[in-house]
C-alpha cells in the first residue's frame, strides 16, 4: 500500500495543472471516486437525434463519460467499458469522423474531435483492457501503472496529456515493439532514434530505426521487410564509437560486436555518445541477474529426481527416408548453409525476406529446431532463464492435480502414429513438459490440443527448447487459445469469418447457417492444423507459423476453404461440408518428406475415408502466400479487437444465464421472481461487483476465486456493507435509527457458512420474502433474526466481527448445529449443560415453507460444474442431497416446529426492533400503539408462562413431597391456558423459552395496522430503479467532500 | 416397393467425459476397428455410416465431441437436429459416469429439442473389456430408470462387444423420433407425413 500512495502521489505530480483540474471536474461531474483514473479528456458532440450536443468526452480507466451544459440542457452520460458491445469509426460526408460506441444495446455518435484518431485509438485501448480484464477475471482496478515505463519513454512526450495517458501509449508502444521483434512478454521499450545499419551482404546502407530496450537492441529498417536486427544485451561484447578508418564508409557510426563474433555498424546516429553510454548502462545491469540465475540452476539438481534433458526426439527416432528425400533434404540443407554465411546463423543476424523463401520451401529436419527456436522468439526466453525450466519440472513432478490427470490421460493420443511417441522416452518428455507448463501457467494448466503441438515440437527441439516454444505459442503468437474458456481461439474463429465474408462471400452465405466454420476451425487454430492434417505436411505450416505468425494460419485456412470452393456450394448440409473438408485435409501430403506411398503406410491416418485427390502442402503454402500474403499481423490485430468484445459479451450472457438457471432451481426463489427480475438483480449485483473491483475495493470472495465446482450462483457474494446498502434500499423495514444492526441480524441468517458473504441465491430469497412473499414468512424472518446472538460489539456500527471472533462464531454454529439437531429428536430439557446463553442459529432454510423445500432434489448444476474433477457429489439421484443447498430443511416433516422458541431478552430486542421499524413514519403514533399492546400482551404471556414453568418445577420437586398445589398455580394455569389459545405452551415449557412464534404471529394478527404492514407487497421494478441509482446516491456524498475540500 | 424405399438422415451426437473412449466407439461401429493410436479430439469430428432398416437406406451420421470441460459449450450448434444422443462414460472411472447428469442437461439447453422429456439417449458404459471396473450395472441402470428408461449398454470398443447392438438402438430409437421425416428426398415432397418438425426439412433445399 505505501509504495501504491507513494506512487500515486508522483502520478499527482507529473500530471500537468490544467488535467489534474480536468480530473477533478471529472470525478465531481460523475461523482467517481478517485480510484476512478482519468486517462484524457476530449471536447466533442454527442449526436441526439438530429441535435449534435457540444460537451467533453471523459476517459477513464472504467468507463467513458460525456459531459454537456449548453443552453440550460445537461446532458451526463457514462458508459462502462466492460458494458461495450461494438466501438466503430464511421466518416461520411455528414459525420465526418464519427466514433460510434454501442453499449447496453443502444449506439452513442460522438463526432468533431479534434484528433479522432488519437481518441478512437484509446477508446480501443481502454475497451481491450476492460475486454481483457472480463477475460480472465482480474481485477481492472489492478490496472498498474508502470511508472517506469512512462518516465523512460515521457522524454520525448508532451507534457500536457495525463499520465496514465502516457501510460498507455507507452504501454502500446512497447507491445508493438515486442510483438514485432518476439521479444519476451517483460520487454519494455526505452526509446528509438534513426540511423542506418549497413548491411554487408549486399553493402549498402539501410535507413530504419534502433529501438533500445533493457535486454535487446533492435533495428528495423524503413521500409519494412527490407532487413531488421535482434541483438540480445546479454551477447554484446563491445559498443564503441567508428570514424572512417578502412570498412565502409560512415558518419556518426557505433559498432557492436557480439561474443558471436559479429559486427553491427551503425551509422547517422545524431547523438552517439548518449547512445553509447546508455548502452553501456544497460550491460552494466545485465551481468549480475544472468550470474545469479546461473548459479542457481547450477545449485539445483542434487536433488532425487534429476532428469536428463531429452534431445530432439527425431535424432532417436529418424524415419528412414527414401534416396530421393534425401537427396531433397541435401539441397535444402546446403541452401540454409548458404544462407548463414551470407547473413550470419544465430539470433544476431540479419533478419531479410530471404528467409521467408526458404521457410516457405520447407526447413529441413536439421535446421529445424534451431529455426524455430530463432522465428519465434523462444530462444530469447530460454537464454535468459536458464535453469529455469529444469526448476518447473521438478516442481511438477509428482504432483497430482486436474492438469496432471488430464495431462496423463493424453499422453497417448498426442501423436500416436509416430515411433517416438510410442516408447517411454517420449511420453515421459511430453509429460515433463505439458507439467512444467501447467505448474508455470495455472490459468491455462492444461488444454487438450497442446498436447498434440508439444509432441510435433518435441520431435525437432530439445525438451527445454519445446518447453520455450510452447511458452511462446501460449503467451505471445496465440494469446489466451487454451485458456479456460479457450477466448482467444474463440476470437480467431470469428476473425476467420470476418475474413471469408469479405473474400469469399459466396461461400460464407453457404456456410454460415450451418456455423460448420466454427466447428471445423477450432481444430485449425488450437492445433496450428496438427490434428487435421497429416503430419509431415501440417509440420510445413509450422515452420511457416514459426515465421509469420498467427497471420499463416489465417491464410491457408482462407486457401483451404478457397481449394474447396466448389465441392463447399454444393453441400447440402453441415455434415457433407465437413467431410468435404475432412477428405481435402487428410489428403495433403507433402513430396519433400516423404513420398506419398510411405506416408500412408507408416503414418497415414488411421481411416483412408476419402478418394480424394491428393494436394501437395508446398503448393497450398504457396497458393496462401500469393492470394492472401497480404494479411498482416496488424490486420489481424484489428480484427481481433472488434471480435473480443463480442465474444466476450456473449460469454458473459452465457454465465448470466447459467447463474439464473442456477438460481431458479431454487424453488421458493422460482416462485416468487420471474427470469426478467432475477436478470436484473443480477446485472445490479454483477455491476457492483465489477465496481468494487475496479476501484480496488474487491474482498477475495469475489468472483476470481470462485471454484467451478460450486453452483454458479456462488460466483457473486455480497459482504454485508453490500447487502447492507441494498437492504436499505430496498426494505421498508430500515427507516429507524437501529436499521443496520437489523440488516445485520437479517444478513446473519442469510449468511448461512458464517463466513461473513452472501452468495447470489440468498441475496435472492431475501428479496423474495421482502417483496413477494406472504406475510407469514416475513415475520418469521422478523423473528427469526432475533434469535441470532449479536456479539455486543458489533451492535453500534453494526460492523463484521473481526476474524477472530467470525471463527470463535463459526464453531458456536457448528455445536450449536449440533446441539440442534439433539434437541429435535429428545425433547427433554437439556439445555443448561449445552452452551450458556448461546441459541441455536437459524437458517433461511428454515424460513422459507415447506412446500418450496424439496428434501432430496439437489439444485441442478449445469454442465461446467459437474463435468468439473473435484466432489462432483448431489448430481446422481442417488447421491446424497448437497449440504450447501439453501433448500435443504432440517426438518422436513414438520415446518412449524421449525423456529424454536425465543428468550425474554432476545424478544425485548424484537420489541425494539418493531419501534425501530415505524419510526418516522406516517403512521408513527399509530403504529407504535399497536406495537405497545402486542408487544405487552407477549410480553405478559411470556413472563407468565415462565413463573408456571418455574413452578412446575418447584412442584415436581414438591410432587414427591406432597401431591396437592396451591391456588397461585391455578391462577396462572389460567392464564398460560389463554395462551395456549395461541400456541403450544408445551414449547415455551421444555425449550426454557419465553414466547414462541406462533404466539408472536397470533398477537400481532390481532393489530390489523401491523398485518397490513407487513403485508404490503412494494413494487419490485421500482425498488429496482431505486438501487440502479443507488450508486449515484453514494456519490452525493462525495461530492459533498469534494466541496469540503 | 423397393422404388419408393426412402432415404433417412439420421444425427447422432456422441457425448461424454475425456478420454471414455467416443472416438474409439464410432470408429469401431463405422469402420469396424479399433485403434488405440487416436489423436485426442480437439472441436469435433465426424463419420457417416449407411445401412438398411425396415426396408429404409440410412444414413446415420456420426458427431463425435471434444470431453474436455472448456470445449463444452463452444461447439454445440451442430447439436440442433440432432436425432438421437449417446451419453460415454467409462466404467473403470466413476467421475465419467457422474457427469453423465450434466452432458444430459447441457445437451438438452443446446439442442433444445421440442420434447426434451422423450428425447432419445443411449448410454454406453465403455470399457467393459478392463479389469477395474468401479462403476456397477446396478449403479448405471437405476440412473437410466429414473432418467425415462433411457436404453443402456455395457461395451467395449477394443474387443468389438456391444457396439454394434447399442448403435442399433441409437438407430431404431433415433428413427422413431424421426418418424417417417424425409429429409433428403426432395424429389418426393409428398412423403412428408410429420408436419410438426418443419425446421428439420426445410434446411434440405
Amino acid at each position: 500500500m505505501a509504495t501504491n500512495s507513494s506512487a500515486a502521489s508522483t502520478i499527482q505530480n507529473v500530471d500537468s495543472r490544467g488535467f489534474q483540474i480536468a480530473s477533478r471536474k471529472f470525478h465531481h461531474l460523475f461523482a467517481m471516486p478517485e480510484e476512478e483514473k482519468l486517462v484524457n479528456y476530449y471536447s466533442c458532440n454527442l449526436w441526439r437525434g438530429k441535435v449534435p450536443r457540444q460537451g467533453t468526452m471523459f476517459l477513464s480507466i472504467n468507463h467513458c463519460s460525456f459531459y454537456s451544459h449548453l443552453f440550460g440542457t445537461k446532458i451526463k452520460l457514462t458508459i462502462k467499458w466492460t458494458d461495450v458491445q461494438h466501438i466503430e469509426k464511421k466518416n461520411t460526408v455528414l459525420f465526418p469522423d464519427t466514433i460510434i460506441i454501442s453499449a447496453n444495446d443502444e449506439a452513442y455518435n460522438f463526432s468533431m474531435f479534434l484528433k479522432p484518431s488519437e481518441t478512437y485509438r484509446l477508446i480501443q485501448q481502454l475497451a481491450n483492457i476492460a475486454m481483457k480484464s472480463l477475460m480472465t477475471d482480474e481485477k481492472v482496478g489492478s490496472y498498474q501503472a508502470d511508472l517506469d515505463l512512462v518516465v523512460k519513454t515521457s522524454k520525448n512526450a508532451p507534457r500536457k496529456v495525463s499520465f496514465l495517458k502516457r501510460d498507455l501509449d507507452a504501454k502500446q508502444i512497447s507491445e508493438a515493439y515486442r510483438m514485432a521483434f518476439r521479444l519476451p512478454v517483460q520487454e519494455k521499450l526505452d526509446g528509438t532514434l534513426p540511423c542506418m545499419l549497413w548491411t554487408p551482404y549486399n553493402k549498402q546502407h539501410v535507413w530504419g530505426k534502433l529501438f533500445l530496450s533493457t535486454n535487446y537492441i533492435c533495428f528495423g529498417s524503413r521500409t519494412p521487410q527490407s532487413v531488421s536486427l535482434i541483438i540480445p544485451m546479454r551477447d554484446i561484447l563491445l559498443s564503441e564509437k567508428v570514424d572512417n578508418h578502412g570498412g565502409p564508409p560512415c558518419v556518426n557510426a557505433i559498432l557492436i560486436s557480439t561474443r558471436k563474433k559479429s559486427n553491427f555498424l551503425f551509422s547517422y546516429i545524431d547523438d552517439r555518445d548518449f547512445l553509447i553510454q546508455k548502452i553501456s548502462e544497460m550491460l552494466e545491469k545485465l551481468p549480475e541477474d544472468k550470474s545469479t540465475n546461473t548459479s542457481s540452476s547450477v545449485s539445483k539438481p542434487d536433488g532425487d529426481n534429476v532428469f536428463e534433458i531429452q534431445r530432439p526426439l527425431n535424432e532417436l527416432f529418424a524415419m528412414p527416408k527414401e534416396p530421393e528425400v534425401q537427396a531433397k533434404e541435401a539441397v535444402r540443407e546446403n541452401l540454409w548453409d548458404l544462407y548463414f554465411s551470407d547473413y550470419g546463423r544465430g539470433v544476431s543476424t540479419y533478419r531479410t525476406p530471404k528467409a521467408r523463401e526458404l521457410v516457405v520451401k520447407g526447413i529441413p529436419d536439421k535446421y529445424r529446431g534451431e529455426l524455430w527456436m530463432l522465428y519465434s522468439g523462444a530462444i530469447n526466453e530460454l537464454e535468459s532463464n536458464q535453469g529455469y525450466f529444469q526448476q518447473m519440472v521438478e516442481a511438477s513432478t509428482g504432483r497430482k492435480c486436474v492438469a496432471s490427470d488430464e495431462i496423463e490421460r493424453d499422453l497417448h493420443r498426442s501423436l500416436p502414429e509416430h515411433p517416438a511417441f510410442q516408447s517411454p522416452v517420449g511420453i515421459n518428455s511430453l509429460r515433463r513438459v505439458l507439467n512444467a507448463y501447467a505448474y508455470r501457467n495455472p490459468s491455462i494448466g492444461y488444454c487438450q490440443a497442446m498436447n498434440i503441438v508439444t509432441s510435433v515440437l518435441l520431435l525437432f527441439a530439445s525438451e527445454e527448447e519445446a518447453f520455450w516454444l510452447l511458452v511462446a505459442l501460449c503467451e505471445r503468437l496465440l494469446p489466451d487459445y487454451y485458456n479456460t474458456k479457450v477466448i482467444g481461439a474463440l476470437v480467431d474463429q470469428g476473425v476467420l469469418e470476418e475474413l471469408v465474408k469479405t473474400h469469399l462471400p459466396q461461400l460464407y452465405q453457404k456456410l454460415e447457417p450451418y456455423g460448420i466454420l466454427n466447428m471445423i476451425s477450432l481444430s485449425w487454430f488450437l492445433t496450428i492444423f496438427l490434428s487435421v492434417i497429416p503430419f509431415e505436411s501440417a509440420i510445413h505450416i509450422m515452420d511457416c507459423f514459426f515465421y509469420d505468425g498467427a497471420k499463416v494460419v489465417f491464410q491457408i485456412a482462407l486457401s483451404i476453404l478457397e481449394s474447396n470452393q466448389e465441392a463447399l456450394l454444393k453441400c447440402k448440409d453441415d455434415g457433407e461440408a465437413m467431410t468435404v473438408l475432412t477428405g481435402f485435409l487428410e489428403n495433403i501430403t507433402n513430396h519433400d518428406a516423404s513420398s506419398h506411398l510411405a506416408h500412408s503406410v507408416t503414418y497415414g491416418p488411421v481411416s483412408k475415408r476419402f478418394n480424394q485427390k491428393v494436394t501437395e502442402i508446398n503448393e497450398l503454402i504457396n497458393d496462401s502466400y500469393t492470394k492472401y500474403g497480404f494479411l498482416t499481423t496488424a490486420m489481424i490485430e484489428k480484427f481481433r479487437f472488434d471480435r473480443r468484445i463480442k465474444v466476450v459479451q456473449t460469454l458473459e450472457d452465457n454465465n448470466m444465464r447459467s447463474v439464473i438457471r442456477s438460481v431458479q432451481s431454487n424453488p421458493f426463489v422460482n416462485h416468487y421472481l420471474k427470469s426478467e427480475e432475477i436478470q436484473n438483480l443480477y446485472a445490479i449485483v454483477k455491476e457492483e461487483q465489477l465496481r468494487q473491483q475496479y476501484w480496488g475495493r474487491a474482498t477475495s470472495q469475489s468472483s476470481s476465486t470462485w471454484d467451478p465446482s460450486k453452483p454458479f450462483y456462488d460466483m457473486y457474494k455480497l459482504d454485508f456493507d453490500q447487502f447492507k446498502g441494498y437492504f436499505h434500499q430496498i426494505s421498508s423495514w430500515t427507516d429507524g435509527d437501529n436499521a443496520e444492526t437489523l440488516a445485520l441480524r437479517v444478513f446473519k441468517i442469510l449468511d448461512e457458512d458464517g463466513d461473513g458473504f452472501i452468495n447470489f441465491l440468498q441475496f435472492l430469497i431475501i428479496i423474495a420474502i421482502m417483496f413477494k412473499s406472504d406475510v407469514e414468512v416475513r415475520l418469521k424472518l422478523l423473528y427469526a433474526c432475533h434469535l441470532i446472538p449479536l456479539l455486543d460489539t458489533e451492535n453500534p456500527n453494526g460492523s463484521l466481527p473481526e476474524s477472530e471472533s467470525d471463527v470463535e462464531e463459526a464453531e458456536e454454529a457448528t455445536e450449536a448445529t449440533e446441539y440442534f439437531g439433539k434437541l429435535s429428536c429428545s425433547s427433554s430439557s437439556c439445555s443448561a449443560e449445552l452452551l450458556p446463553g448461546n441459541d441455536p442459529p437459524i437458517k433461511i432454510s428454515e424460513i422459507i415453507p415447506s412446500r418450496f423445500v424439496v428434501p432430496s432434489s439437489s439444485p441442478s448444476k449445469s454442465f461446467e460444474i459437474v463435468s468439473g474433477p473435484s466432489s462432483t457429489t448431489s448430481t446422481l439421484a442417488s447421491s446424497p442431497p448437497s449440504s450447501s443447498s439453501v433448500n435443504v430443511t432440517l426438518h422436513p416433516c414438520h415446518e412449524y416446529k421449525a423456529l424454536p422458541p425465543m428468550k425474554q431478552d432476545q424478544f425485548v430486542e424484537l420489541w425494539k426492533t418493531l419501534y425501530d421499524i415505524f419510526s418516522g413514519s406516517t403512521e408513527e403514533q399509530r403504529m407504535y400503539h399497536c406495537v405497545a399492546s402486542v408487544c405487552t400482551t407477549l410480553f405478559k404471556i411470556g413472563e407468565l408462562a415462565y413463573q408456571l414453568r418455574e413452578q412446575n418445577q418447584e412442584e415436581g420437586q414438591a410432587a414427591s413431597k406432597s401431591p396437592t398445589s396451591d391456588s397461585k398455580s391455578v391462577e396462572s394455569f389460567d392464564i398460560v391456558s389463554q395462551a395456549s389459545i395461541f400456541g403450544d405452551e408445551h414449547h415455551i415449557n421444555a425449550e426454557g423459552g419465553f414466547i414462541t412464534f406462533e404466539l408472536f404471529q397470533a398477537a400481532l394478527f390481532i393489530e390489523e395496522a401491523l398485518v397490513n404492514f407487513f403485508e404490503r407487497k412494494p413494487k419490485l421494478n421500482e425498488a429496482l430503479q431505486k438501487l440502479r441509482n443507488r450508486r449515484f446516491d453514494r456519490t452525493s456524498s462525495f461530492i459533498g467532500n469534494a466541496k469540503a475540500d | 416397393m423397393s422404388s419408393s424405399r426412402k432415404k433417412v438422415l439420421l444425427k447422432v451426437i456422441i457425448l461424454g467425459d475425456s478420454g471414455v473412449g467416443k472416438t474409439s466407439l464410432m470408429n469401431q461401429y463405422v469402420n469396424k476397428r479399433f485403434s488405440n493410436q487416436y489423436k485426442a479430439t480437439i472441436g469435433a469430428d465426424f463419420l457417416t455410416k449407411e445401412f438398411e432398416i425396415d426396408n429404409r437406406l440410412v444414413t446415420m451420421q456420426i458427431w463425435d465431441t471434444a470431453g474436455q470441460e472448456r470445449f463444452q459449450s463452444l461447439g454445440v450448434a451442430f447439436y440442433r437436429g440432432a436425432d438421437c444422443c449417446v451419453l460415454v462414460f467409462d466404467v473403470t472411472a466413476p467421475n465419467t459416469f457422474k457427469s453423465l447428469d450434466a452432458w444430459r442437461d447441457e445437451f438438452l439447453i443446446q439442442a433444445s429439442p421440442r420434447d426434451p422429456e422423450s428425447f432419445p439417449f443411449v448410454v454406453i458404459g465403455n470399457k467393459i473389456d478392463l479389469e477395474n471396473r468401479a462403476v456397477t450395472s446396478k449403479r448405471a441402470l437405476s440412473w437410466c430408470q429414473s432418467k425415462n428408461q433411457i436404453p443402456y449398454f455395457e461395451t467395449s470398443a477394443k474387443e468389438a462387444i456391444n457396439v454394434d447392438k447399442a448403435f442399433q438402438t441409437v438407430a431404431q430409437n433415433g428413427l422413431a423420433q424421426e418418424t417417417e421425416i424425409d429429409i433428403f428426398n426432395s424429389e418426393f415432397p409428398e412423403i412428408k407425413l410429420d408436419q410438426s418438425r418443419p425446421q428439420n426439412d426445410s434446411c434440405s433445399c
